[in-house]
């Protein structure tokens, strides 16, 4: 493993030993290496769900308990075990050890089954799965101790009908999230159904012996529909403090990017890297594992430590006399113990008041209690032994995980997220911010174990000032450095688009990841740039509407209206993309108000520039630049085939509709919050308004017309046909009926005349 | 019992009264409704009081011809549908809300006439940020779509949105004029918009006020 803040002074060593080393000197350096006092057993105990509070205890292959400690497992079904060496038989933990969990509870319901794993090759630095696949396999080796450990698990990967390629080391690390092989809800409801875990073990060995096989498929969790994928995403990192987060951080990202129904092609790359992500996160959870292992194990030191105290103060009672001191030596005590437990502030707050125990004035204490104090503070201190390397992993562990996982994630809303620059960013700013977010989460944790390492050293001491400060300060610069490079990547990379340029590469923050990320890029910048031509050539609209007057018959409109769009640089025709008569259309607005008009509309899809219309049998002549409003006046009209004609209307992207007017209701009770909610326009124009009015219980619909003038208001609260309570959602119908919904459905005439309601959530009121 | 207090013309008058239920100052039965050319009405039931959100068809009879949807995060499933909007093919434009972290989101999803799910977006302005849309309605002409939005809070930005039928952004504007938007409808022409607000109704036209057309 390498260690990233070790790494000068180490090539300094090393230069150093090479210089030296034929002088003897070496010898002495490795001399000064600290000597090694720990080991560690960990891992995690899940079954459908995490173990909690379970005892653990580790045998040698003789069946030799070598270490057990209750109530070992936390929240997540992880744990960890920081064993003395002096403590084991031989100073170190043997090559072959069974680790055993037993007791605690799943899901809040007590557990008594044993779970059970085989260790052949002991490592400290492996973290060990125990589930119900290694304790049938441990079972089965119990019972058969002449088969090796290889023999007993490929018993079981025939028993469970492991496809071939894919072996029980597989099915464990995947287990989490693919249940295509074994699921352990399968396992537990049929365990429950066999009277319980041991007990249905037992009956899968004897199954195994009679030559059966016994697959626990489960259902699988992914189905190709976005939900299932949620779900997968979801159920696939929910274990654990940071799987959860990271959890959070994909299912956001997924929301953000709106792909409520990702292509087939999406789904495979979200679920190559979910399968990266999953594997970063395990071990990002081992650190943690670690951290609140050892979090744990100082607490329940420096609690004992306190005692010690405690008791030998006791003790010591008789030889001290001075009972003044003997009472301020109670309160400090009681003061440790109240602040370890508080994680963070107690480790900090409990090892300097040890401290100052241990240099309590010669002269005012009898050099027993002295001696009591400075060893037991000598014993807390030996646990802490393990700060150091612990820190470093965390380092090496965490952050440097969460740097990759982060890159990920990254790349993958490269491959799959936005269509344009803007979007881009706008992604990636959010992006940083919510895992900025997760990385001062990351952080409190980190913070605590550097409380610890500070208080170990002291405030006083130059040396934990001087580490706590360059330790600090070195976690921060390489999160700056992160972001930096984050963002850099992501500048460059989007000038690099714009310029073409696949090649540059400091694009790439991991360059063994790069050609990877590089083809991923590819596709995306693909369908970028197919986008961005897209949006080039997506055209402005120009739309000419066309209206007769009351004077002219309706038929023979589209025939005689021959407008033509010309570019006006070079004179190219453009064909009408849409022609649409509409009938009967009144636009009130217009000076002309209230009467009936055949208007028709031609839609041209243009690109940018300057254009004219033309007409043969007009006298219009016109000029447009694409990108500004028409004024419509009295110039604007034409004769076509000798009728009047008329107007003209722009509507490219850059015109926007603008406010003509604005009209307040006609109700005395009216008020901000109580005020118009549902709007409905009919065919004829009439504008219907629905307000809820929940203030003053006046609830109305309103009937205007196009303009704005008050025509009809009706309305009166209550639960009775025709009555309305909180109208809120208004329509008409094409028959020129309104309808209303609230908590009913109610049909009125355009007069305000109930027809019928339906639809009574009746359950409510 | 709650009393609100009011001056008119300098004179103080006080109204007291009972709420009429609790909880429908923010719960409502049905929170959309629309109808098509071809006279069917459709009608969105939030599923507050149901438990099952879904998109109710009525024919010009009342008869209940349709109803899809149901609880849920994937396709054309729903958490809290509101506002609804009909083209005059029958397509189906559907807001749904959500709460991700806090933040309030809204997705604009499209039916065929028979609830067939055809596509979802993120309702967001075009700086990408999410907007709650308040309203929606559907051009006759172009089958073009029109969202009022708003940041999510009490006199938020208000955005007014056109989008094509695909959902794609065509333009948008930031409308000061309009205060906490509730409803949106289209002039029988396209040429207006108007907007219901706080203050009374707003219209909005392509047609510039100096247009004069009559007198020739």
């Amino acid at each position: 493993m390498s260690n990233r803040f070790l790494t000068k002074p180490k090539a300094i060593l090393l230069i150093v030993i090479i210089i030296l080393s034929s002088t003897g000197v070496y010898a002495l350096l490795q001399s000064m290496e600290p000597k090694k006092t720990h080991t560690q057993v960990w891992g995690e105990v899940v079954l459908d769900k995490p173990l909690v509070g379970a005892a653990i205890s580790v045998y040698d292959q003789n069946g030799q308990l070598l270490i057990k400690q209750e109530n070992a497992s936390y929240e997540t079904g992880a744990f960890y075990l920081g064993i003395p060496l002096i403590s084991l038989p031989d100073g170190a933990v043997p090559d072959s050890v069974k680790i055993i969990a037993e007791g605690g509870t799943l899901g809040n319901v007590s557990f008594d089954g044993r779970v059970m794993l085989d260790v052949p090759q002991f490592d400290e630095e492996e973290y060990y799965k125990l589930n119900a696949i290694t304790t049938l396999t441990a079972q089965y080796h119990e019972k058969y101790p002449e088969t090796g450990y290889a023999e007993a698990e490929s018993t079981v990967e025939a028993f469970l009908e492991v496809p071939s390629g894919k072996n029980l080391s597989y099915v464990i690390e995947t287990m989490e999230w693919d249940n295509s092989i074994f699921d352990h809800s399968v396992f537990m409801k049929q365990a429950k159904a066999a009277g319980g875990f041991n007990d249905f073990i037992d009956a899968l060995v004897l199954e195994i012996d009679s030559g059966r096989a016994h697959s626990m498929k489960g259902i699988p969790l992914y189905g190709g529909e976005w939900g299932d994928l949620v779900a997968f995403l979801g159920k696939s990192v929910a274990s654990g403090a940071i799987g959860a987060i990271a959890g959070q951080g994909v299912n956001w990202i997924m929301h953000t990017l709106g792909y409520r129904n990702p292509t087939e092609k999406m789904v495979e790359q979200l679920k190559e890297q979910m399968s990266t992500m999953s594997q970063t996160l395990t071990q990002m959870k081992r650190s943690l594992t670690k951290i609140e292992g050892l979090q744990q194990q100082t607490l329940q030191k420096i609690d004992n430590a306190v005692r010690d105290i405690g008791t030998k103060i006791e003790t010591s009672y008789k030889g001290l006399k001075w009972e003044i001191e003997y009472s301020a030596l109670k309160v400090r005590s009681s003061n440790i113990v109240t602040a370890i437990s508080a994680p963070k502030e107690g480790i900090s707050t409990a090892f300097n008041r040890l401290y100052q125990y241990s240099k309590l004035d010669p002269s005012q204490t009898n050099d027993a209690l002295r001696n009591a104090i400075a060893q037991t503070v000598n014993e807390v201190l030996s646990v802490t032994d393990g700060i150091e390397p612990m820190l470093m992993t965390i380092n090496d562990n965490i952050v440097g995980s969460l740097d990759m996982g982060l890159l990920d994630l990254w790349s993958t809303i490269l491959t799959i997220g936005a269509t344009d620059k803007t979007q881009l960013e706008s992604l990636y700013n959010s992006f940083v911010e919510r895992f900025s977010y997760l990385l001062s989460i990351e952080l409190t944790g980190i913070n605590v174990m550097i409380d610890a390492f500070h208080a170990k050293f002291g405030n006083d001491t130059k040396l934990a000032t001087d580490f706590w400060a360059s330790w600090t300060g070195k976690l921060k610069t390489q999160l700056n450095l992160f972001l930096r490079f984050s963002e850099r990547a992501v500048v460059s990379r989007i000038d690099n688009l714009a310029a073409g340029d696949l090649n540059n590469p400091n694009f790439y923050y991991k360059r063994s990841e790069r050609s990877n990320i590089l083809q991923r890029a590819d596709e995306f910048y693909q369908q970028m740039l197919s986008s961005l031509e897209a949006k080039e050539t997506a055209p402005d609209i120009i739309t000419l509407r066309v209206t007769n007057f009351p004077t002219v018959t309706s038929q023979n409109l589209p025939a005689n209206v021959d407008l033509k769009l010309v570019d006006a640089q070079t004179g190219k025709d453009f064909a009408a993309s849409t022609f649409e008569l509409r009938s009967d259309v009144t636009v009130p607005d217009w000076e002309f108000n209230k009467v009936k008009y055949e208007v028709a509309c031609f839609t041209f899809n243009v690109p940018s520039g300057n254009y004219r219309v033309t007409s043969q049998t007009s006298n219009l002549i016109r000029e447009y630049d694409s990108k500004q409003n028409i004024t419509l006046n009295a110039s604007n009209k034409f004769v076509s085939n000798g009728y009047v004609g008329y107007m003209a209307q722009y509507e490219g992207s850059s015109v926007k509709p603008k406010l003509v007017s604005q009209w307040n209701l006609n109700n005395p009770f009216s008020h901000p919050i109580d005020g118009p909610r549902g709007i409905a326009v009919d065919s004829q124009g009439y504008v219907y308004i629905a307000e809820d009015g929940w203030v003053w219980n006046k609830p109305y619909i309103y009937k205007y017309d196009g303009a704005g003038n008050f025509l009809l208001q009706w309305g009166e609260y209550g639960w009775a046909n025709g009555k309305l309570v909180l109208p809120r959602y208004v329509t008409t119908t094409p028959n020129g009926d309104v309808c209303v919904a609230s908590a009913r459905i109610q049909l009125f005439d355009d007069s305000g005349k109930i027809i019928r309601e339906w639809g009574k959530m009746d359950k409510i009121f | 019992m709650i009393q609100a207090k009011s001056y008119v013309n300098g004179e103080k008058w006080i109204k007291s009264f009972d709420p009429p239920h609790p909880t429908i100052y923010t719960v409502y039965g049905y929170t959309g409704i629309a109808s098509s050319p071809n006279g069917y009405l459709y009608v969105v039931d939030s599923g507050n009081f149901t438990g099952n959100p879904q998109i109710l068809k009525y024919d010009s009879t009342g008869k209940l011809v349709l109803k899809w949807g149901h609880y849920g995060i994937d396709t054309g499933s729903f958490l809290n549908p509101g506002p609804i909007a009909v083209d005059k093919q029958g397509f189906v434009y559907v807001f749904d809300y959500g709460n991700l972290y806090g933040e309030k989101y809204t997705i604009l999803q499209k039916f065929t006439s028979n609830g067939d799910y055809l596509w979802s977006k993120f309702v967001r302005n075009s700086k990408g940020e999410p907007l709650v849309g308040r309203a929606v309605a559907v051009d006759g002409l172009h089958g073009n779509v029109y969202i009022v939005g708003d940041e999510g809070y009490y006199k938020s930005a208000v955005y007014i949105q056109k989008l094509d039928s695909e959902g794609n952004l065509i333009y948008e504007w930031d409308a000061k004029q309009v205060e906490n938007p509730m409803g949106i409808a289209l002039s029988p022409d396209d040429s207006s918009i108007y907007i219901t607000d706080d203050n009374g109704v707003k219209r909005f036209s392509y047609y510039p006020e100096t247009f004069v057309s009559t007198k020739w």
